[in-house]
This record gives C-alpha cells, sequence and structure tokens, in this order.
C-alpha cells in the first residue's frame, strides 16, 4: 500500500521505484493517485494495484451475465447473447480514454489478423464495450477512428456501449473486471485485458498486456471452442491439449510431460512388441 | 515350510535348502512365494496404518495423536502400501508367478532371471517404503502424490516417493513383460487360448494393461522430482507449469490400475466358484472376451477423476458414458459368476466363504460406483467418504477377500498342508462383517458431506450420522483386526501343523491340482504336459486326463 505524499516523493527519488511505477502504468493504461468510487471498486486515498487484480480462481469457468442490451456506433440496439453460441474476445474499454483503450483495440486487430486457424465472425466474434456510462454512440465514433477503424471494424467485431448503463457493473462483475475513476487525473483505472468466453459464455481466459501473440490468440480460441466440440475441430481440440496456459508468463507454452509420457506409453508398447518377437523369432525356434 | 518345494519321483531338485538358494532362486514357485510373503508384509504394516486412523476417527478430537502430520503419513503408508505393496503383488506377483505357469502347463516363466529382478525390486521398493515410517523427513503426500503440494517442503521426500514409484513400476514392467510371454509362448501342448483358466486370462491382461501405463506413471512422478528439486517446472503453476496434467497424468495409469487388481481377484474368484460349484465358467467365451475388452475400454475411464477440476459439459457426458461402459465388460463377469453358481452343486469349502465374501463386497461396491460414475450426481460426492467407501468395497476389501481366497485355495500345494477348514469360515465371516461395520456407515456419513483424508470432523460434532458412522466404524476395525490376526494365524499353523493334503483336495481340474504332486517341484511336470483334445479346466464331468511326453533318454513312466 502507498500513500499519496510519499509516492511522489519515493518516485522521484528513485529510479527502480519509478520503473516500477511506469510498469503499473504500463499494466492498467493510466497512472496516477486517485480518490474515488466507482466501478466495482472503491478507493479513497490509498492506490494499491492489486485492487485491480482479477481473481481468475473464482471466475474462470464462471458463466458471465450475457442478458443485457449493447447499443453500437449507429445507435441501434442488439442483445450481448446475440453473440454467444461461439468463442468471443471480450476488449473492455471506454472511448474517451487517451491511452491504453485504443491501443489494446489497436493491437487486437493486429494479432487477429495472424490467426490463420480461425475467421472472425465466422469461428469466433470480437466485442468491445465500454464500461464507462457517459460513452454514448457519438464518443464511441470519435474512438473508433482513434483505434484505426475509421473504415469501420471487421466483420465479426462489434464496438458498443451499454444501453442501460446500470448494467456496467452488473456485467462487468460477472467476470471479475475492476475499475475506477480517478477525478485527479481524470481518467479510468482497469486492467488491459481480453477476456476469452466461451460458446456458452464462461470465462475460459484472461489474456493480459493487449500485445498477445496470433498463436496465443489461436490457442485461447481453440481452448474456448473445446467447450462445443464437433466433428471438424477434434484434431484442434487434440493440438489445445497439448499446450497449457502458462500463467507465470502470460501465453502458452507446449505440455512437455505429455509427450513425455506418450514416449513411455510407446516404450510400453514397444516392450510388448519386442519381447513377443523376441519369443516368437528367436527363442521359440532355438 | 518343510517339504515345501517336495520331490518329484524322478529325483530333480527340490526346495532351496540354504538361505543364498532362497535369494537366488529362479524357480517361478520359490519367487512366488517371495511375492506372496512381501505382499502380506505390506498387508500388515498397511493394515495397522489403517487401524491407527481408524483409531483416531473413533470420535471427535485428538485419540491418539492430535499431529496431522503423522496422520497423513498414516494415510499416505495405507493407500499406497495396500495398492502398491500388497494388492499388486499378491495378484500379480504371487498369483502370476506361481499359479500361472503351471496352470499353463509350463516348466517356469519364459525369463526366470528377469524373473527374479522383478521380485527383488518389489522388495527393494516395499523396503523403502518401510523406510519412510522412520526417516525424519518422511513423505505424506498420499500415493496420489499431487502436486501442488508434493512440490512443497511440507509434505517430505517427494524423492522418495517418486524413486519407490519408479523402482515398483520396474518390477511390474518386467513381470509383465514375463508374464505375457510365459502366457503366449509357454502353454503346454494342446492348450488353445481358450483352454487357458480365467485366471490366467484375467493375470495376463491385468499384464498387458501394466505394460501400457506404468511408464507413464513412472514418467509422470520422476518429471515431479525434477519439479521439486531441480525447478524444471512442469506441474508448478507459480514457475509456469500446469498443475492439472499430473492429475490426468496419475490417472490415466492408476485408474486402469483398479481394473489391474479388479481382473486377477476375479480370477481367483473365478477358479473357486467354479471348482466349488463343480460347474463350468457360465459362457467361458464371452467372459474371456470381457476380459479382454477391459484393455481398450479402461483406457478412456480416468477422466472421470477430473470431473470436478473444470472440464467442458461434453467432455463430463463423454466420460460419464465411457466410465458406464466399462459396467458392461464387468457386469458380463459378475453374470458369468453368478450363472457359474447356477444349478451348481456347492461346496462351502474355507476358500469359498471368501470367495462368496469378496462377490457379495464386490456387488455392494459395483452398484454404489455407478451413481459416482454420473458427473452430476459426482459433483456432490466428490472427495467425500461415498468415494472412499466404494473404492474399498469394490477394489480394497473384495480384492483382498479374493487374494486371501487364493492363498487358502493354493495352500496345500504351498505347504502340503491343509488349513483348519473351520477357521478359514470364521475368519471368512468374521472379516467380512467387520468390514461391512467398517465402510457401510460411511456411505452414509459421506451423503452428510464427511470429506476423505481428514483426521477430525469436530465441524461435523453434531451431525448425529456422522459421528455415529465413525463410531460404528471403529468398532467394526477390531472384529476385522481379530479376524485378519486369527486368518494369519491360521495360515501358520497349517503349515506347521495342518492336516496333510493330497494333491488335488478341492477336487479341481486345472493343471496345478491334476498335474503335479502334492507340491509341485522345479520344472513343476515330471515331464512336458500335453493336455488332450477337449480337456478344458472347468470340465468336471468326463474331462480327458493330461498326458505326458516321454522325458527325452528316460523310459518315461509317469
Amino acid at each position: 500500500m502507498i500513500k499519496t505524499s510519499s509516492y511522489h516523493a519515493k518516485a522521484s527519488q528513485c529510479g527502480i521505484f519509478h520503473a516500477v511505477v511506469l510498469m503499473l502504468v504500463a499494466m492498467f493504461g493510466c497512472s496516477g493517485v486517485v480518490f474515488a468510487a466507482y466501478g466495482n471498486v472503491t478507493k479513497d486515498s490509498i492506490v494499491d494495484p492489486g485492487v485491480l487484480k482479477i481473481d481468475e480462481k473464482a471466475f474462470l469457468g464462471e458463466k458471465i451475465n450475457y442478458d443485457f442490451i449493447l447499443q453500437d456506433e449507429t445507435g441501434a440496439d442488439f442483445k450481448l447473447g446475440s453473440l454467444i453460441g461461439k468463442p468471443l474476445i471480450l476488449a473492455l474499454s471506454y472511448y474517451t480514454c487517451d491511452g491504453a483503450c485504443s491501443v489494446i483495440n489497436k493491437n487486437l486487430n493486429e494479432t487477429l489478423k495472424g490467426v490463420e486457424r480461425w475467421k472472425m465472425g465466422q469461428d469466433y466474434n470480437v466485442l468491445t464495450v465500454s464500461f464507462d456510462q457517459h460513452d454514448t454512440p457519438a464518443t464511441l465514433v470519435e474512438f473508433m477512428q482513434k483505434a484505426g477503424f475509421s473504415d469501420g471494424v471487421p466483420s465479426g467485431w462489434t464496438m458498443t456501449t451499454m444501453r442501460e448503463k446500470e448494467d456496467i457493473v452488473k456485467l462487468t462483475g460477472s467476470m471479475g473486471f475492476k475499475f475506477f475513476w480517478s477525478p485527479r487525473d481524470a481518467l479510468f483505472l482497469h486492467p488491459n485485458v481480453y477476456i476469452m468466453l466461451s460458446p456458452k459464455g464462461r470465462v475460459t481466459r484472461y489474456l493480459y498486456g493487449g500485445t498477445i501473440s496470433p498463436v496465443d490468440m489461436e490457442l485461447a480460441i481453440t481452448k474456448a471452442m473445446g467447450e462445443k466440440i464437433a466433428a471438424a475441430n477434434v484434431i484442434d481440440f487434440v493440438v489445445g491439449a497439448c499446450y497449457s496456459y502458462n500463467y507465470k508468463d502470460g501465453k502458452y507454452t507446449v505440455n512437455i510431460p505429455l509427450f513425455i509420457a506418450a514416449g513411455a506409453l510407446i516404450f510400453g508398447l514397444l516392450l510388448i512388441a519386442g519381447s513377443f518377437s523376441y519369443m516368437k523369432f528367436w527363442r521359440v525356434k532355438t | 515350510m518343510s517339504g515345501f518345494m517336495g520331490h518329484e519321483p524322478d529325483g530333480r531338485p527340490g526346495q532351496p535348502k540354504t538361505v543364498k538358494e532362497w535369494v537366488f532362486t529362479l524357480d517361478h514357485k520359490v519367487i512366488g512365494v517371495w511375492y506372496l510373503i512381501g505382499a502380506i508384509a505390506s498387508f500388515i504394516v498397511a493394515g495397522l496404518a489403517a487401524s491407527a486412523m481408524r483409531l483416531e476417527l473413533g470420535s471427535v478430537g485428538p485419540d491418539i495423536t492430535d499431529n496431522g502430520d503423522i496422520y497423513n503419513l498414516w494415510l499416505t503408508m495405507h493407500g499406497a502400501v495396500m495398492i502398491l505393496g500388497f494388492q499388486i503383488p499378491a495378484l500379480l506377483g504371487f498369483v502370476a508367478n506361481w499359479a500361472v505357469p503351471i496352470m499353463v502347463g509350463g516348466k517356469d516363466m519364459a525369463f526366470p532371471r528377469v524373473n527374479a529382478m522383478s521380485v527383488w525390486l518389489l522388495w527393494s521398493g516395499i523396503i523403502m517404503a518401510l523406510m519412510n515410517l522412520v526417516i525424519p523427513d518422511s513423505y505424506n503426500g498420499m500415493w496420489t502424490g499431487y502436486p501442488p503440494y508434493s512440490l512443497t517442503d511440507a509434505v517430505g521426500n517427494t524423492a522418495l516417493y517418486s524413486f519407490i514409484v519408479i523402482i515398483l513400476g520396474m518390477s511390474s514392467v518386467f513381470g509383465a513383460v514375463n508374464l505375457a510371454c510365459t502366457v503366449a509362448f509357454m502353454r503346454c501342448k494342446g492348450m488353445g487360448w481358450f483352454q487357458m483358466p480365467l485366471t490366467v486370462w484375467c493375470v495376463f491382461t491385468a499384464n498387458v494393461i501394466q505394460l501400457i501405463f506404468v511408464p507413464v506413471l513412472a514418467a509422470s512422478v520422476l518429471l515431479l522430482s525434477l519439479d521439486k528439486y531441480l525447478g524444471f517446472g512442469f506441474y508448478n503453476p507459480e514457475v509456469g507449469g500446469d498443475v492439472l496434467l499430473y492429475q490426468n497424468l496419475f490417472w490415466f495409469y492408476s485408474h486402469p490400475a483398479v481394473y489391474v487388481i479388479l481382473l486377477p481377484f476375479m480370477g481367483i474368484m473365478f477358479e473357486i466358484f467354479a471348482v466349488s460349484a463343480r460347474n463350468d465358467v457360465f459362457n467361458y467365451k464371452a467372459t474371456v472376451w470381457s476380459v479382454i475388452a477391459f484393455i481398450p475400454v479402461s483406457s478412456d475411464v480416468w477422466v472421470h477423476h477430473a470431473y470436478v477440476a473444470g472440464l467442458p459439459d461434453w467432455l463430463r457426458l463423454l466420460q460419464t458414458f465411457t466410465t458406464l461402459l466399462i459396467s458392461l465388460p464387468f457386469g458380463l463377469l459378475m453374470l458369468s459368476l453368478t450363472g457359474t453358481l447356477f444349478r451348481g452343486t456347492i461346496r462351502y469349502t474355507g476358500p469359498m466363504y471368501w470367495a462368496i465374501g469378496a462377490f457379495m463386497m464386490l456387488i455392494i461396491g459395483a452398484l454404489t460406483g455407478i451413481p459416482n460414475a454420473l458427473s452430476a450426481i459426482d459433483y456432490g460426492i466428490s472427495d467425500s467418504y461415498v468415494i472412499m467407501s466404494h473404492f474399498h468395497y469394490v477394489m480394497a476389501v473384495s480384492g483382498g477377500m479374493a487374494i486371501f481366497a487364493g492363498v487358502f485355495f493354493w495352500f496345500p500345494k504351498l505347504t502340503g498342508r491343509l488349513c483348519s477348514a473351520a477357521m478359514t469360515k470364521l475368519t471368512a465371516v468374521g472379516f467380512f462383517i467387520g468390514m461391512n461395520i467398517v465402510m457401510g456407515p460411511l456411505y452414509f456419513a459421506g451423503i452428510e458431506g464427511m470429506p476423505r483424508r481428514y483426521m477430525d470432523y469436530a465441524m461435523f460434532e453434531n451431525n448425529a450420522t456422522i459421528v455415529d458412522a465413525q463410531h460404528w466404524s471403529t468398532i467394526g476395525l477390531y472384529i476385522t483386526f481379530v479376524s485378519a490376526l486369527l486368518m494369519i494365524v491360521t495360515w501358520l499353523h497349517g503349515a506347521i501343523a495342518g492336516e496333510k493334503s493330497s494333491a488335488n483336495p478341492w477336487g479341481a481340474e486345472s493343471l496345478e491340482f491334476t498335474a503335479t504332486a502334492v507340491i509341485p517341484g522345479q520344472g513343476n511336470f515330471p515331464t512336458p504336459v500335453i493336455v488332450p483334445e477337449g480337456w478344458h479346466p472347468y470340465n468336471f464331468i468326463d474331462n480327458p486326463k493330461p498326458q505326458f511326453e516321454p522325458h527325452p533318454g528316460t523310459s518315461g513312466h509317469h
């Protein structure tokens, strides 16, 4: 816990501490000390980045609440539930954000261009939704320009605001996403995270940092898709099982023990074949 | 053990006389006895550990210890030693080594030296497991060795656990290669695959399962130690590993291991049921195919151990299906056992008492297993006493009773003497009643929410069902303990002063009873045995007698 007054003093004196602060800035997309109460977190005068941390143990595997009405940039209403049924990548942002929000949407677009196995709109959907109750279709249009979507978002990607503002907390709360407003810095503090939802609306992965490799994104989609198996993606399911999410590095890594175990399994089968061959072709004859 | 190996009329070598001969023996029967001694010793140690736990659970609060580490040590020693030191060695060691080669008319195992290595590897494992009771950093992480607990210092010596599992795994794999080759290539002339006793089929199939799956377990626990001591991070989430991966790999072997135990002990039951009922095994060929079906079906059952670990719905449904699917071959075996008794002229011998007890325990255990297989129900009872009671009925107690039935059944061929019939029956009844009192009430405690592995239940102090169940269970322990003790006394008395047995005291038709001396000598048969056409191990009416090939260079008399 860092007290407001000592925070600035130490940050100016200590390079390492400054680096830590910058890291936190990068992580949460915003900076500063806050005195606010908004979103899912109520804070007074103390900054503890830990309060923004998503409690993954509690929310991974949980179904989100998707009984809400969203509004796109034209102001047209549609149900969040209409996007469920395929894996859904959720980017929670706010549209007056000068910092990370446009970057994470831009980066997501670049990442998804590298995903070859799955086609956006056909195999999965993407949703950017604002958690700022002041956002409107008008601020959304401005944001789209900033985020590099002047010509509109790709097919399968929807950018929205919530129609009923009180639903914001219900939606974000159902997936453990926390944010709060800092009036002093006039910005929201929030985690930069892509939330992967399964076809049934369960949280299957939180991908942090805003720069996810296409391979990791593809695996996250594959794993989310594993909730609804079909003949066409059995092999994908098997491939997905060969990787596990590495919480330390924030990416998927190959399950080495699985391959060692497969080798051991083959060793057992070879032992049967070898001993039978020995008995049949050599020992019994001799 | 006087006269243990006996002498055949042609004067071939018989019983080992010196310690050196006992230790360096290559005779499959002596090796089988070494397995049996190791298994019984393990049973005693693991049984004492179980007794200590049960006494501790007799009432709310500390009874004989308040040290959780000590309780965990008992729990670990009970589970690991019962499975890896008692049941598997008794079935795939003693029965596979002592009985199977004779039952198929072979003179020994295919690879006698490998066989000797297997048994001494087992003994090394057992001795190391016993060392766990006295070393300062005893391993207390259960036989499952689940990370992340097994990667902590609190668990004790994970390396010892890994090493024991690998040593026992090597013993099992070498033994399995040997047994499979023995059955496939050492059968006597005239014995086709469908003329083999069901014990042989069951042990053979169990060994094939061992060969396929044991190397996976050995590799998995090796990685566990690499994780803990060298920081590889295969399973440790803190350094990027996947903790659930170990759970999957462990049960990939360890659920099939249930059938590695189940099949051979059901094989013993088939033998005793058929001989006691003087009846052909009902639907012999279908029974054999059911036994073989366990190989593929058992390979896709392990995931039900992860029902509550966040699986997709379709996978839980699929695994519910495959878990229930194993009921088909198992159900056929149970039908076959029942059909074997049907219209038989049942003789209630001592071994038959133990086998019937095993059969009844198996029925209760199997029926209570069906709800566990349903993932929706398992959500509510996972890791509760319901699961613990289920596997004690279906595998531990029924398996133990069947093993003891087998020991009593082959006892005359081991010692040349008979155990007291009255004591055999009395101990069987006592063990059966005792274990039902131990385990039966715990089902109800489990339904009330009593979790497994807890050393106390103060949180359920006001739940009369749980408190009463624990109380009765402890009373059952006394009955079981006395019965088990008397059973061992009965063996010792039988071996030293029991009535002398004939070569075939039960009137069996399989070769170990019909084609050998009272105590088979080295090489088992005086000359190579031939089974005539139409011979069958369960034809109790008009079976043609086994023939013997003249021994090269002799007149060939018999």
